[in-house]
């Protein structure tokens, strides 16, 4: 997981505090962040029809990314195979039994005029196009990187930071963590699955979608229950007290806090300190009430 | 004064190296090879020196004229060296010109509203007129963006960049601009929560379809007075799960506002929200505005309650006194619930005991919904049949249809030519893909000009 955290107070005191976990991004966000942009449509140009040329790793993206292939027959007729059952069906202007129908010669046109488009056409000189993308849960960034380092000299371990902006390197503080697992016997000094940079033997494991999910909400109560209508409290529920863990993880509170310098606290994988001790649930803590 | 800074993940899009300069700031700088054509005005250019100030600079680009690039110093770094021009400043350690970088302004949607909040803002006027434009470099995935103050500025717009809006149809986020959290917002919390006046999101997608097992309910919250509020021309779909406590809400006012206070929320598609146990639905839950909010031009569609006592909501405005509620255009389709009464397309304050006035007009509700929630008011139609309504595609029975939903309008709809004119105050008279309404508008938030407003076919057919 990698965080960006607020460092300094807000001018404004009802927003961040120092500390504040802005943003959470797990591995699979960063790597799927950073796949887009390798398999990005723009980076990859016409065919003298205007159709998109059918490069294979950018076939492949939307193979793994999309729900569903649909491939002109003729001049009415589509056909429409859902990518992950197999289960085909041809669709035209007539709705069918699901309601499912499609203007093939409109829908292309009006694509067309776009720069983005993802019109394809194949070897029989057919169009094809992708729709519908998958849920961020059912995409498989693993194997789109196994693509991308098929088909490019990009290697998905160089992959596993988010590219900062020039102001999030300078109002905000980059770190990243993970769980650590320690079960070897030469640690009694520390808890079990918690140390911060130990020098055990740990196994680190990347945080659960779910562990990353609730760390950038903030703190509300409920002031109208029949109109759902709560009230914030504070920005943010988690911070990392990263002046704390100054020594530990050898940081420069002061360079850190200057906004004239680039601050990055990110560690590579086999570094990264343990989530649990790293984030801090503000209330469960008392730190807010 | 208006300035706009882009906001996306590309924060490499082209490395180059000066070539020379004009100006004495802003300055017109050349480069000695063509720049990426993904560099628009907004991003910024970051050059660092390595020979002698050590200085690493921030210039924004606030024009492009064939391979003119005007730049605009924002940041020194603290070098403490004045505004100078990135054109021979910069040097490498044999004393070359170094290349800069071209960068979007912000990474994601939350750069830029900590930014927004600075006092002293770097990248525009601390009361300027500031335009977020979003660039489809990869999916927006901000779980929750909450504009909570925007210091002296004079406005503040998100929109997405020309060339990379929806146009109608929900898309990839490298092809149209899509904001698709994969987090939790937090319960009742809106992925864009606002709390600031002369705020505008316009040509969006939201796409909440990675957020069925996440507790966000929420698209849209207004939280404060939100005067001049604009919510226009976006898509907001694909709603499952079970959140929580509360149902899934997509655009909901939870602050007062005041009667002097004004939102306008035009040509928007809000489709696909399921509950999944036991919670009220609604689109737009506008009830507790207390000034004068415009819905007009909007489509909703296939919103469904669960549970014996829980109701789908299309639109509900106007309950306290005083305030005013324009609802015009709208189309209402597709409501689901269980209770009596519970399909309710255009709704007076709960249950219809508003005491605020609402003026209906010109609004369609189809034969889902209950009769006294059905549209009202001179031009409206009521009872009408997805045949009659005639969206490109309106099956919902399952998820596979429901990916399949698209709710612009066809030639043969009853929509067409139906609505009125409502001038073009706040862009009312863009529709949802970005063509300007001409002659008859339709109802909706998808326009298709009607037969007697594009001349005669058969007349065309026999002149050829």
């Amino acid at each position: 997981m990698e965080v960006l955290l607020k460092v300094n107070d807000s001018d404004d005191p009802n927003s961040y505090k120092d500390g504040d976990i802005i943003r959470a991004r797990s591995l699979k966000e960063i790597r799927y962040r950073h796949a887009q942009h390798k398999c990005h449509i723009t980076n990859f140009g016409f065919d003298s029809f205007g159709n998109r040329v059918s490069d294979p790793l950018l076939i492949k993206f939307f193979e793994k990314t999309h729900k569903y292939k649909l491939e002109r027959l003729n001049s009415n007729d589509v056909r429409k195979t859902n990518i992950i059952t197999g289960h085909q069906k041809i669709i035209n202007t007539t709705p069918d039994e699901d309601g499912d129908m499609i203007h093939a010669h409109r829908f292309i046109t009006s694509a067309l005029k776009s720069n983005r488009h993802g019109i394809f056409k194949s070897s029989s000189g057919q169009e094809f196009w992708y729709a519908k993308t998958k849920k961020f849960q059912d995409i498989d960034v693993d194997a789109i990187w196994y693509d991308i380092e098929t088909h490019t000299d990009f290697l998905k371990l160089d992959h596993n930071n988010s590219d900062l902006s020039e102001t999030q390197k300078r109002y905000m503080l980059a770190m990243n963590c993970c769980y650590h697992v320690c079960e070897d016997g030469d640690h009694d000094d520390h808890d079990h699955i918690a140390c911060l940079n130990c020098t055990c033997h740990c196994d680190l494991e990347e945080c659960s979608e779910d562990f990353v999910a609730d760390k950038s909400e903030p703190v509300t109560r409920v002031v109208d229950a029949d109109e759902h209508i709560n009230e914030v409290l504070h920005a943010r529920k988690f911070q990392v007290p990263y002046w704390d863990f100054s020594s530990a993880l050898s940081l420069n509170i002061d360079n850190i806090r200057n906004i004239n310098k680039y601050s990055d606290a990110r560690a590579v994988l086999a570094e990264r300190p343990s989530a649990e001790v790293l984030t801090v649930d503000k209330v469960a803590a008392g730190i807010i009430i | 004064m208006a300035t706009t800074v882009t906001i996306g993940s590309n924060q490499n899009i082209s490395s180059n190296t000066t070539s020379g300069t004009s100006g004495s700031g802003p300055y017109v700088i050349t480069f000695t090879s063509s720049v990426d054509s993904k560099v628009v005005v907004g991003d910024i250019y970051v050059i660092s020196d390595e020979a002698s100030h050590f200085g690493t600079y921030t210039y924004l680009v606030t024009a492009i004229s064939g391979s003119d690039y005007t730049l605009k110093q924002v940041d020194d770094g603290g070098a403490g060296m004045g505004d100078m021009t990135p054109h021979g400043n910069f040097m490498d350690f044999s004393y070359s010109q170094v290349a800069g970088v071209f960068k979007r302004a912000f990474e994601d949607i939350g750069d830029f509203e900590v930014h927004v909040n600075l006092s002293s803002p770097k990248y525009f006027g601390s009361s300027d007129d500031v335009i977020g434009q979003m660039h489809a470099d990869s999916t927006f995935t901000d779980a929750r963006t909450y504009f909570d103050n925007s210091q002296s500025l004079s406005s503040v717009t998100l929109s997405a960049a020309d060339g990379q809006r929806h146009g109608g149809t929900d898309g990839a986020g490298t092809s149209q601009v899509v904001i698709e959290p994969t987090a939790n917002a937090g319960h009742n919390n809106g992925i864009i929560d606002i709390n600031i006046d002369n705020f505008i999101l316009e040509f969006v997608d939201i796409n909440l379809d990675s957020l069925d097992s996440r507790d966000t309910n929420k698209a849209i919250v207004f939280r404060g007075t939100n005067d001049d509020n604009v919510i226009r021309n976006n898509m907001i779909h694909d709603k499952g799960g079970n959140p929580g406590g509360t149902g899934p809400f997509m655009m909901h006012v939870v602050g007062a506002g005041a009667s002097s206070d004004t939102l306008s929320i035009l040509n928007n598609f809000i489709y696909n929200v399921v509950e999944g146990s036991n919670d009220n639905v609604c689109a737009l839950l506008l009830n507790t505005w207390a000034g004068t909010v415009n819905v007009y031009n909007n489509t909703i569609y296939n919103m469904e309650s669960q549970g014996g006592s829980k109701v789908a909501i299309g639109i509900r405005v106007a309950t306290p006194a005083g305030s005013v509620a324009n609802v015009k255009n709208n189309i209402v389709a597709g409501l689901v619930s269980a209770a009596s009464n519970g399909e309710r397309a255009y709704e007076h304050g709960q249950a219809n005991a508003g005491n605020g006035t609402f003026n209906e007009a010109y609004n369609l509700s189809d034969d889902t919904s209950a009769t006294a929630y059905d549209a009202a008011g001179t031009g409206s139609l009521i009872n009408q049949t997805l045949t009659d309504i005639d969206f490109e595609s309106s099956a919902v029975a399952n998820e596979t249809q429901r990916d399949a939903v698209d709710v612009r309008i066809g030639d043969d709809s009853v929509c067409v030519g139906a609505g009125v004119d409502l001038g073009s105050t706040n862009g009312v008279n863009i529709d949802i893909a970005g063509t300007t309404r001409s002659g008859d508008w339709s109802i909706g938030a998808f326009h298709v000009a009607a037969a007697s407003d594009t001349g005669n076919p058969a007349f065309l057919l026999f002149l050829n």
